[in-house]
């Protein structure tokens, strides 16, 4: 008797059919529900970035992040963090494939890391060192392991914004200075979280944009901040990290070595305070300050273009000057601006004689 | 990882639903029209008003923007301004320019696109002229070398919840604004003076403009505090999805007084009503401020708004949204009801309000009512206050007044009318609120029942002396106090009370004893203290709640949060009495009592610092009638004279600059039985 396998095999047939007609209704059902206009670039990056697994979980620690696919044999670009220091990492996509991800190198200016898994024909962004930068007012999406809420096999989560301004970063971690001083994205809405760092930046076209950083306080005002390193300067520290290019480490003596106010001969007040206001004491004769015209009780507001309220960010962004620079001072000298040329740097920094001394 | 700030968090999660669990369908990418052709709005709409968009820069150094930095929020940098006039007239927020300062540099964005010269933001002076403390802004004027672009601005009356709005400001870059995209939230937030909006609004764009998606200016993005969720600065709220700005139509009538010098205050009455609820409680003022514009326009305790400037008025609530937004020296006009609910008087009254209101120091008559048990149901009105005990040689005392009368109606005499019409009086807390605003030697005219007798009695309000008699009736009959410890729920270490046992439902006075930091209270400990406390607890009826430190070394933030929760643990087994509250403590622990008194100040009364100095730099509001604190030191001596001279001299600031303040400053004498002289001291805080 046939009959109980053909029933069998009808019914079986016909629950897969069930099964596939179901499917189909509910993607249409989903597409008509949920689909806007940043449904279909989502998707499709989606697609390309993987949750990371590493180590952490101590202190506050978490132990996972985001990164991006930029190579169809499975290169994995992310942020350079404590998740990464593991002898295992793994790495999940968003169809749920598993692999273990290891270390290709970093470059330690930009704070990125590569990662390769053992994958072909993987979707992946290709990376230009030439990417154009988006405006102020670009539509963004940006897709992270935020706060590790996409578990198991779950994908990323999405969120939506604009770019808010493309500026250098100057930003902080705690109470040090982060290294990554290039241009950022600075986004309107909250991205960089537990979990973000190695996030995705792109605009509603879905082009690749650039990468979600780590957590970072504005200098000086300490607010927390949501910005993404653009996808150029992710092209070039990727490039930098495959040819073998010795890391560039970051410089913590950096204030150290670079210029400062005693080779212009300028004395501030004494630096009593975290924001003490950058007033001149006294200035030394026959020095470019002094032939420049400062004068006692002038207070510094800017070096060049950037601003300075405090003693401390002074002296920062005097050491980032190179030899033949202009030092271009704005001052307020009894409630009037006053510019003061200070002309080329006077010398080239002697190591041994920077340290900051009364001239 | 570093501690960040919850409202960070909750940014983060209000995202969440919308981004995750939902199965997105696979779709190739295609670019959306509308997508694109809001995002070219959005950037034409900046675009519009990019040229009138400065960076504001503070210049020296602020004190007062040291002592109020936390870790939690921003306190100093660079921020946004908007020209409002072209001859160098522009607007931002104190954020920018605290109090204790006068200047910062205004960066214009930069002129000219010579090919040879490339463009430079051009740096200037801009000195403050006015400041308008009640919504927080601050205008600066500059000497431009060319006019100044002036935005246009939006029509206040089309303004619509859901609609684009669009934060800009110049921090991150001078050259290019920055933009963060949102809608408008609501209308008419923050007691009536701004708008509200979902769009990033943080120090990098306050004093910028919230635009519309035309670019014409809606209004200044501000911090302004969330007051009813306790915050007091608006930074806290930065980047959490909840922006204010300061609506243009609201502004520009102003603009003339800021210009000519004026700093624009909040504009005060002198008003204070029964309840700290503002939702609910009705509109009916308590509390009348003696010499306040309240006063002078005649209005009287027992009265119900019904108007103010022609808007409604029925919650305590709509009092304030109609008269948050209204400066020193703006005239209002109110309609009162006054006299019997049936047929009430229906009085209009003008008053010019004013920025500071006179000096207020409580006084008294010397009466203490009987404390009266929770009224059971609202069909019984009570009719008359009886007298529990009299202050001796108070005006009461003087008068003739006895415990066991009863004060079934009073009025203030205003000197010329010698028989003032009375009004009934039926409770505690309506002779408070009448007496509540009264300056010295104020006429008060009580009509007083003893048995079959009665009479009016006319008395002068006289200064609350410093210290309790030293004899105040107190129980001899009552069950000994039992200790109880106060668990509630989510409440880590729960601290002891004793309790005295009351058969009568009589409402307890409370104090809340903090000793050096130790960490959490044994029962050992806390029975040590039982038999101390014992017999004044039971003899004035006082719960005395004895709570001990989380950290075995300080008394932390967290600690803070223990005593809301202990008091709302008492205040559910045991009717409290509410004028009757009082936080004490020893050394550490005294500083820790002022500090908690602070912030539940809307409940706290009494604070007791023995052998315990304020916090330093601890800023001291102003004694108002709902705000009333008798502060009572007590030095049982110091170890060495080495630090003597050094604590005494600080503690003898700290009682100048309280007494300054208006509040009630008393020394204790050492004494061997300081349990009874403390919960002598709260039985006497219910006097008036």
């Amino acid at each position: 008797m046939t009959t109980p396998f053909l029933i069998g095999l009808r019914s079986s047939t016909f629950l897969r059919q069930r099964i596939l007609l179901s499917l189909v209704g509910s993607l249409i059902c989903a597409a008509a529900t949920w689909a806007g206009p940043a449904t279909a670039p989502g998707v499709a990056a989606a697609s390309r970035v993987v949750k990371l697994y590493g180590a952490g979980g101590v202190r506050g620690l978490e132990a996972y992040q985001t990164g991006v696919l930029v190579s169809p044999t499975g290169h994995i670009v992310t942020a350079l963090s404590t998740v990464l220091d593991s002898e295992a990492i793994d790495c999940v996509l968003d169809d749920g494939r598993r692999y273990a991800a290891r270390l290709l190198g970093a470059d330690l200016r930009r704070e990125l890391a590569v990662l390769a898994i053992d994958g072909e024909n993987l979707p992946s962004f290709p990376l230009s060192p030439t990417a154009p930068r988006a405006a102020p007012g670009t539509r963004i999406l940006a897709l992270s392991n935020l706060f590790g809420v996409a578990v198991g096999d779950e994908r990323v989560s999405l969120q939506h914004g604009v770019i808010a301004a493309c500026v250098p970063l100057r930003a902080r971690r705690g109470p040090h200075e982060a290294a990554y001083r290039g241009d950022a994205y600075i986004l309107d809405c909250t991205t960089n979280n537990p979990g973000s760092p190695g996030g995705c930046l792109i605009d509603w076209q879905g082009n690749f944009l650039g990468m979600l950083g780590k957590e970072l306080r504005a200098e000086p005002s300490g607010i927390w901040l949501s910005y993404a390193l653009p996808a150029d300067e992710i092209a070039k520290g990727y490039a930098a990290v495959l040819s073998g290019e010795p890391p560039a480490v970051a410089d913590e003596a950096e204030e150290d070595r670079g210029y400062n106010l005693r080779l212009l001969g300028l004395a501030l007040v004494p630096d009593l305070l975290d924001q003490t206001p950058p007033f001149v004491e006294a200035v030394q004769a026959g020095t470019p300050a002094a032939t420049a015209g400062l004068q006692p009780d002038d207070l510094v507001v800017a070096l060049g273009e950037r601003t300075v309220t405090s003693q401390r960010a002074l002296r920062r962004e005097l050491a980032r000057l190179i030899p033949g620079d202009h030092v271009r001072l704005s001052l307020i000298r009894r409630g009037e601006i006053v510019a003061c040329d200070l002309g080329p740097l006077p010398q080239a920094p002697l190591p041994t004689a920077t340290r900051e001394e009364a001239p | 990882m570093v501690p960040r700030f919850s409202l960070r968090w909750l940014a983060a999660a209000w995202l969440l639903p919308c981004c995750c669990g939902i199965a997105w369908p696979e779709t190739t990418p295609t670019a959306s029209p509308l997508a694109a052709a809001e995002q070219t709005a959005f950037q034409r709409a900046v675009d519009q008003v990019a040229a009138s968009i400065v960076r504001i820069e503070p210049v020296g150094l602020s004190t007062a923007r040291l002592q109020t930095a936390a870790e939690a929020t921003p306190a100093t940098g660079p921020s946004s301004g908007l020209v409002v006039d072209s001859d160098g007239w522009v607007l931002t927020t104190a954020f920018a320019i605290p109090d204790d300062t006068s200047e910062a540099v205004i960066v214009l964005p930069p002129t000219g696109t010579a090919a040879d010269a490339p463009p430079a933001p051009v740096r200037l002076v801009g000195q403050v002229t006015g400041r308008d403390t009640n919504r927080g802004l601050v205008l600066l004027k500059c000497t431009p070398p060319a006019p100044l672009r002036v935005p246009t601005w939006a029509d206040g009356a089309t303004l619509r919840p859901g609609q684009w709005a669009i934060a800009a400001g110049r921090v991150w870059d001078s050259t290019r604004p920055s933009v963060a995209v949102g809608i408008l939230s609501a209308v008419d937030r923050a007691w009536g003076r701004a708008v509200q909006t979902d769009a990033a609004v943080s120090p990098v764009n306050y004093g910028g403009p919230l635009i519309d998606i035309r670019g014409h200016v809606i209004g200044i993005l501000a911090p302004l505090p969330a007051d009813t969720a306790g915050m007091q600065l608006g930074t806290e709220l930065y980047d959490s999805g909840i922006g204010f700005a300061v609506p243009m139509a609201d502004l520009l009538p102003l603009l003339p007084r800021l210009k000519q010098g004026e700093d624009l205050r909040p504009g005060l009455l002198g008003i204070g009503y029964a309840t700290a609820d503002p939702v609910n409680g009705p509109a009916v003022i308590t509390t009348v401020r003696a010499d306040s514009p309240a006063a002078k326009a005649g209005l009287r305790s027992g009265d119900r708004i019904e108007t103010i400037n022609d808007q409604p008025v029925r919650r305590i609530a709509d009092a304030r949204h109609a008269l948050s937004p209204r400066q020193a020296g703006d005239a209002v006009t109110l309609v009162v009801r006054r006299g019997p609910e049936a047929t009430p008087e229906a009085i209009t009254t003008q008053a010019t309000l004013v920025g500071e209101l006179p000096p207020w120091q409580r006084t008294m008559l010397g009466i203490v009512p009987t404390r009266q048990p929770p009224a059971r149901d609202q069909q019984t009105v009570p009719t008359a206050v009886e007298i529990g005990w009299v202050w001796p040689e108070s005006p009461a005392a003087k008068a003739g007044l006895q415990a066991g009368d009863s004060i079934i109606a009073a009025a203030i005499s205003s000197g010329t009318e010698d028989d003032p019409s009375l009004q009934p009086i039926g409770t505690a807390a309506e002779l408070a609120g009448l007496l509540g605003g009264l300056a010295v030697d104020t006429t008060v005219v009580l009509e007083r029942q003893r048995g079959d007798d009665r009479r009016r009695v006319r008395l002068q309000t006289v200064l609350l002396p410093s210290l309790p008699p030293t004899a105040v009736p107190a129980s001899t009959d009552f069950t000994p106090p039992a200790l109880v410890r106060l668990e509630a729920p989510e409440l880590a270490e729960p601290g002891w009370a004793i309790l005295p046992d009351s058969a009568a439902d009589q409402p307890l006075g409370v104090l809340f004893f903090f000793g050096e930091p130790a960490g959490p209270l044994p029962k050992a400990a806390a029975t040590r203290e039982l038999a101390r406390w014992r017999e004044a607890a039971g003899g004035y009826q006082v719960a005395v709640v004895l709570l001990g430190s989380t950290d075995t070394t300080r008394w932390g933030r967290d600690d803070l949060e223990r005593v809301g929760r202990s008091l709302d643990a008492l205040a559910s087994r045991r009717p409290l009495d509410p004028t009757r509250i009082a936080f004490t403590g020893r050394g550490a622990g005294g500083t820790f009592a002022w500090l908690a008194a602070d912030r539940f100040a809307r409940f706290v009364s009494g604070v007791g610092l023995l052998d315990a100095m304020l916090p330093s730099r601890v800023k001291i509001s102003p004694a108002a009638p709902d705000q009333f604190r008798w502060v009572l030191f007590g030095d049982t001596g110091p170890e060495t004279s080495e630090t003597e001279t050094a604590t005494s001299r600080r503690q003898a600031a700290d009682r100048e600059r309280l007494r300054k303040a208006g509040l009630t400053v008393g020394s204790l004498p050492p004494s061997e039985g300081e349990a009874a002289d403390l919960c002598r001291w709260v039985e006497c805080l219910g006097v008036r």
